[in-house]
């Protein structure tokens, strides 16, 4: 559908530039994972099935996610009760913590918790995984 | 008769939800109709909440130069295109707490986009991973993108923890707005009545304060844009 080209278009941005930036979006959510955003045409489809998707091969959110409804919490492995622990380190090594949590983009007790387990300290899986990295499915390279 | 050459673009995104998007731009609509501007919002967001306030809040449908509409299900790209034609003065762009590509989209094309965060590192995270996939987007699209994060719901005594994590903030390369928004009943409260707060009719001195000097900060981040327009 092409629209005519509205006479505001000649000042500031293009309107290719409108084309471009949603293209550039596009691309940068499809090769990264970000997912479609489906909104379901009324409200009680929510809970059954997620919308149909068109042909793409992008991940799908439904918004807002539907929650996994009763999931059964006893079954499986759980993360382990936490404690608050202080302990004096050197202050340049807090500063290389908080920088890395910060570029990665996870937490500093992940960042913690990973470097303890790389040391050889027994640590599991799932207290890393619980450590509030990738909220919003884990789609993140 | 509109104030300026090309409507501004104004969107609240963020991957998490109740962070102070809808909060925010609330109160940025307030300070922009009381400077005597026009301010049309779209609520791209499932839960409505904004939609929810307007339609069904008399006080809010009476407020002059406001206007409220609920966003498109699909053919965003369309209604983008029309929405830059057509529109005038501020459009306020309500998101969804999530990271989809339809934050993208938006982002990428509007002229400002502000991620309200607490300060909490998990917030702050989310943040950081918002503005990382809008430097891939600029990055693509060869024109930087304006992204801020604005500080929400800040208590009003600070840990040294939160100074921290303030400090780390402006360590990193995240832009955020100078201006704190404090936790205040004045912004919850507009909600619930159906109003703004610079249009309360007790107004909180000290959130409208704040309000404007954030309003200070958004003008000049737009303003560049306004010159390049009318050179
Ligand atoms: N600065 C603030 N002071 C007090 N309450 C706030 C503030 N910012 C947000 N809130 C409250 O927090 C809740 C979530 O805010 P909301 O703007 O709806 O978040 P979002 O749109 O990001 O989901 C609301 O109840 C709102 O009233
Ligand atoms: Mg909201």
């Amino acid at each position: 559908m092409k629209s005519t080209p509205p006479k505001r278009m000649n000042l500031g941005v293009d309107a290719d530039m409108i084309t471009k930036s949603i293209a550039a979006a596009q691309e940068v959510a499809r090769e990264t994972n970000v997912p479609t955003s489906v909104y379901p045409q009324n409200k009680q489809v929510i809970e059954q099935a997620p919308a149909p998707v068109a042909a793409t091969a992008v991940p799908v959110a439904v918004i807002p996610a539907p929650l996994p409804a009763s999931d059964k919490k006893g079954r499986g492995a759980r993360p382990a009760p936490v404690r608050r622990c202080s302990v004096d380190l050197p202050l340049y090594v807090i500063h290389e913590i908080h920088q890395l949590a910060f570029s990665r983009g996870v937490t500093k007790k992940r960042v913690v918790l990973e470097a303890f387990q790389a040391g050889g300290l027994k640590v599991k899986d799932i207290d890393i995984t619980e450590s509030g990295e990738v909220l919003n499915g884990g789609a993140d390279a | 008769m509109s104030h300026h050459d090309t409507a501004k673009f104004i969107s609240f995104a963020s991957p998490k939800g109740g962070v102070g998007k809808s909060t925010s731009c609330l109160a940025i609509a307030g300070a922009l109709l009381s400077a005597g501007e026009k301010v049309h919002i779209i609520d791209f967001d499932q839960t409505e909440t904004i939609w929810r306030w307007y339609s069904t809040s008399p006080t809010a449908q009476a407020i002059p130069n406001l206007t409220v509409e609920k966003g498109p299900i699909d053919n965003l790209g369309n209604f983008i295109q029309e929405l830059y034609a057509t529109a005038t003065d501020y459009v306020l762009l309500d998101l969804a707490g999530a990271l989809t590509d339809l934050t993208l989209m938006i982002a990428a094309f509007a002229t400002l986009t502000i991620t309200p965060a607490k300060v909490s590192e998990p917030d702050i995270i989310e943040a950081n991973k918002m503005a990382q996939k809008l430097h891939a987007v600029a990055a693509r699209l060869g024109k930087p993108i304006n992204h801020l994060i604005l500080l929400n719901e800040v208590p009003g005594i600070i840990s040294k923890d939160e100074v921290d994590l303030i400090k780390q903030i402006d360590d990193s390369n995240l832009r955020r707005f100078q201006t704190l928004i404090y936790r205040r009943s004045a912004y919850s409260k507009s909600f619930s009545r159906g109003t703004l707060p610079h249009m309360a009719e007790a107004p909180d001195r000290k959130a409208l304060k704040e309000i404007d000097a954030l309003m200070n900060e958004v003008r000049i981040i737009l303003e560049p844009e306004q010159q390049k327009a009318a050179a």
